[in-house]
């Protein structure tokens, strides 16, 4: 006999004061700006407060803007290829972790080290990497007798560039999420499997990677939602060259807006992302939904920041 | 300190569900109630309502002639354990029994030296002396369950609330625990509602009973007057160990008829019947009344119950002495005690007789 | 069962795998020992060896004639710090209503409404910067402190209420039940028995919201250009010469690590702990 769920927030006022301060700030930072930003996106908007409505034009302009294509071809580019081999890599790192059995705690503490640098800093670490008189890429380049290569002056080179970098930065969140995902596996049907005489092969395909998804999924949605907002590391890596060669939208939007003072354009380049990353994770969310109900014997492994003290014996 | 409580018109709804209804429910100052009913009558329900724990209740609470209907649970000076202890896990055993004193209407009651002896006392008194420092994991269930009494008791409350305090302790420990519960309860005279599915601890604690099944009073008396005559089958069923036997019966001429047995029943009309037989009331062996076969035996040490077959109609009789006397498949003799029959009406469940 | 070949593969990939993962640690590592001249004439690696370690760029940074490391790092510490405890504090309570009550806002209910909240963080934060920016203009926010950590609170806070949540969710409601009785009104309740029992969520949402704000980069350059300036903006603006001093931004760049990597070692340990154990039987 306990208390059936919690009460109704019908009345006191005191629980409605609650939640007012999120809700505040969100009406005040995630509500308001949106709509500004979609009015400034409708009009010739300058930095020095001049502004005029003029409907689509800015979204017009972009439309046909080969820079603006590019960059936003660089955005999607960037999350795809980023997103892709981060898990790929997470993924690799965590099984071969797992399987081995030692030396877990610091190979742990090893892979994760990336991550906590701050984005900055991992720009210019890559950028004095990658520099072609004095990086050490290029000297072992040399060194293996392979040519020289213009990493951050040429286009395919400056993307694979940026590339690196966030994959050094973030397959760590990948493989820190899917690894806890492993060490919580059920070990008595891997073990069985092994003993029906599964290659190992066979038990990481049929057996661990269904019991995987919804942590990859968990890992992927939340690595797709932050590579859209990639900007710090292009910042400092490449400044979004060659040309626009790298730019993200983000960085093009804060070069339109602060730099060049147009900020009706660049609100219009920030509302186009924000229609990609709405789709995109809507996508994400269904596909996470269907396999949560196509599944229902899956262990739900959560993320390790958001699991709660376990071991409230009920 | 101590005060009588007055509970009416109790009734509380989860969703549009009414899990408790109760019309009254009265405790004299320092008397010892006992709120007995199966799980999921709303016993839980019933004494967190009385608390004010619970928002979605209804109904008046008087406690020492002053209605606390309207007062929030922290003024309302009642002292609840609960079932599941609800020790604080982050404090020591101290820190938790000196919780209640350091709570802000009563913290400038005490001195920290007086808190430190009234911890110290109630720590004595229930055996927690040596784990005053330890924290709630680190302890049994017993002696959890005896903290939790501390806490509700150290702060000697007007009203103490006992949510199966001792349901969940091992049977050794439990008969102690109810025989310190009912001195403790005398000692210091306050009026206590205690709320368990035990039938036994009914009879062993209660001033007074309060059968409450499917979220309502269905009888409130002494634990004898309920076992002697149940006002119907519900309260028949719930007193007495082993459960009483229901068997069919038939009223014709003011005589009653079951299982070829012919008792006098004035005034009843004619019509079948519901007859309550208690197992205790029942005997086997020698030349009895009825002839029974056996069926099964359970031993229970000094007890047996053995199952016999009357009629068609499977019976437990609770029989005295050396179980090994009894083989499945024998042929016995069944007696009833005079004076032991109780009549029940087989579509309302009210008892129509009792005694007979 | 496994394969010689696999163990070898496994390893190597795992050999492979550290060299990537600390060598450009150690790079950023290894250059802030170094003069302008080892940096510039080709890759030193080995101290001692390739080039003279010198603690030039550390010994700069404190000297305030000659960097302005100081303020900056003030600043990181301060906007991050309060804006994490602003965060923490509104988004327990406001986690502790989602998980103790239903609320009915429309058709929003309590999944709803964590969800819209955390939704914040699905946005771009450049979609609400620009907007910001031409506010801040209005308010007189830009490049002040308060300005800062309001922006950084508005980060954090969904981050707080949602990881907040499952927390309480967590923390039997009897306790509670327990303390009103015992004589705890509601506050007290919360302060007393709540949130000591939801401290390694408090905990873990004050550090993953200081890791946030200090990591940030565009909000702060965005709405500060002087004396709000963060650590990273400090480091952007070293890079930004002609011959950058990538010794004294490897200097800062490991000091600016120090956060993260005790978030990190304190969470590691910290989550694992079993507070609630022994309350409710």
């Amino acid at each position: 006999m306990t208390d059936k769920g919690p009460r109704s927030a019908g009345g006191a006022w005191y629980q409605h004061l609650l939640l007012a301060p999120p809700l505040v700030f969100f009406a005040a930072f995630a509500v308001f700006p949106l709509l500004f930003t979609l009015y400034v996106s409708l009009s010739v908007w300058s930095i020095s407060g001049d502004h005029r409505f003029i409907g689509f034009g800015n979204y017009a302009e972009l439309l046909t803007s080969p820079d603006f294509q590019t960059t936003f071809f660089n955005t999607v580019a960037f999350a795809v290829a980023t997103v892709l081999v981060e898990y790929v890599c997470g993924m690799t790192a965590a099984l071969m972790l797992y399987r081995s059995r030692a030396g877990q705690g610091a190979l742990r503490l090893a892979f994760l080290l990336p991550m906590m640098f701050t984005p900055v800093v991992v720009g210019f670490i890559w950028r004095t990497m990658f520099d072609p008189s004095y990086g050490p890429v290029d000297a072992l380049l040399r060194w293996v007798g392979l040519p020289s290569v213009p990493w951050l002056s040429e286009r395919p080179w400056a993307f694979a560039a940026v590339v690196i970098a966030d994959v050094w930065q973030w397959t760590p969140f990948m493989f820190l999420i899917i690894y806890a995902a492993m060490r919580a596996l059920p070990t008595a049907p891997l073990e069985a499997a092994v003993v029906d005489g599964a290659s190992s092969r066979q038990v990481f395909w049929d057996h661990m990677m269904p019991m995987l998804l919804p942590a990859s999924l968990t890992a992927i949605l939340l690595r797709t939602i932050e590579s859209f907002k990639l900007f710090d590391v292009v910042y400092l890596l490449t400044g979004g060259g060659p040309g626009v060669g790298t730019a993200t939208i983000t960085l093009s939007a804060y070069f339109t807006g602060l730099r060049n003072g147009d900020l009706g354009s660049a609100a219009a380049m920030t509302f186009l992302l924000l229609v990609v990353v709405l789709v995109v994770t809507t996508v994400l969310l269904k596909v996470a939904a269907r396999i949560g109900r196509t599944k229902p014997r899956r262990r739900v492994v959560e993320l390790p920041q958001t699991s709660p003290s376990e071991g409230v014996p009920a | 300190m101590t005060a009588e409580l007055k509970v009416s018109e109790l009734s509380v709804t989860y969703g549009d569900v009414a899990a408790v209804r109760i019309d009254e429910l009265s405790l004299d100052a320092g008397e010892f109630g006992v709120l007995l009913g199966p799980s999921g009558a709303g016993k839980t329900s019933s004494l967190k309502a009385i608390a004010g724990l619970l928002p979605g209740a209804a109904g008046a609470v008087h406690l020492g002639g002053r209605d606390i209907s309207r007062t929030a649970p922290e003024e309302r000076d009642i002292a609840m354990c609960f079932e599941s202890y609800a020790l604080y896990p982050h404090l020591t055993v101290r820190k938790n029994l000196e919780f209640p004193l350091r709570a802000p209407r009563r913290v400038r009651e005490l001195t920290a030296q007086e808190r430190r002896r009234r911890v110290d006392e109630v720590a004595d008194v229930l055996g927690l002396g040596q784990l005053l420092e330890r924290r709630p994991a680190q302890l049994s269930g017993g002696q959890r369950q005896r903290v939790s009494l501390g806490r509700a008791l150290v702060r000697r409350p007007t009203l103490l609330l006992l949510d199966e305090p001792i349901s969940h302790l091992d049977a050794k420990l439990r008969n102690g625990m109810r025989a310190e519960l009912k001195r403790m309860q005398r000692d210091m005279g306050v009026t206590t509602l205690f709320a368990t599915p035990d039938q036994g601890e009914a009879f062993a604690l209660g001033d007074r009973v309060f059968v409450l099944d499917a979220g309502e009073l269905r009888q409130v008396g002494e634990p004898t007057e309920l076992y002697l005559r149940p006002s119907n089958v519900r309260v028949a069923e719930l007193l007495g160990a082993p459960r009483i036997n229901l068997v069919d019966g038939e009223v014709r001429g003011q005589r009653v008829t079951v299982l070829g047995l012919e008792r006098p029943a004035e005034g009843l009309r004619d019509g079948p019947v519901l007859v309550g037989l208690r197992p205790a009331d029942l005997t086997v062996g020698g030349h009895r009344e009825l002839e029974a076969a056996v069926v099964a035996v359970q031993p229970l040490g000094n007890a047996a119950i053995v199952t016999v077959k009357v009629s068609g109609q499977t019976l437990r009789v609770l029989t005295q002495g050396a179980f090994d006397e009894w083989q499945v498949g024998d042929a016995v003799g069944l007696g009833v005690r005079s004076g032991s029959l109780l009549l029940f009406d087989p579509v309302t469940t009210m008892c129509v007789k009792a005694g007979i | 069962m496994m394969s010689k070949l696999g163990a070898w593969g496994r390893r190597l990939f795992l050999l492979v795998w550290v060299v990537f993962a600390l060598l450009p640690a150690y790079w950023a590592l290894s250059t802030s020992f170094k003069r302008q001249v080892d940096i510039y004439n080709g890759p030193k690696m080995i101290p001692f060896v390739d080039f003279t370690p010198t603690l030039d760029a550390w010994q700069r940074l404190w000297v305030a004639s000659q960097s302005d490391f100081l303020p900056k790092l003030l600043n990181s510490f301060v906007f991050s710090a309060v804006s994490s405890l602003i965060a923490v504090v509104l988004g327990a309570f406001a986690a502790y209503g989602l998980a103790r009550f239903e609320y009915r806002y429309g058709a929003y209910r309590n999944d709803d409404i964590s969800f819209l909240i955390v939704s914040q963080r699905i946005m771009p934060p450049i979609v609400s910067v620009l907007a910001l920016y031409v506010v801040y203009v209005q308010l007189r926010a830009l490049d002040t402190a308060w300005g800062m950590i309001l922006a950084f609170t508005s980060m954090n806070l969904p981050i707080a209420v949602y990881l907040l949540r499952s927390f309480f969710a967590a923390i039997p409601e009897e306790l509670e039940q327990a303390a009103a009785l015992d004589g705890y009104p509601a506050v007290l309740r919360l302060v007393r028995v709540v949130f000591p029992l939801a401290a390694p969520g408090l905990a873990s949402a004050f550090m993953l919201s200081f890791f946030f704000a200090w990591n940030d980069f565009l909000f702060a350059l965005m709405l500060t250009f002087n004396k709000a300036q963060t650590l990273p903006l400090y480091i952007s603006s070293l890079s930004a010469q002609s011959q950058p001093e990538w010794a004294l931004i490897a200097a800062v760049g490991m000091i600016a690590l120090i956060p993260p990597v005790v978030v990190t070692l304190v969470l590691d340990r910290y989550m694992s702990k079993q507070v609630l154990v022994g309350g409710v039987r």
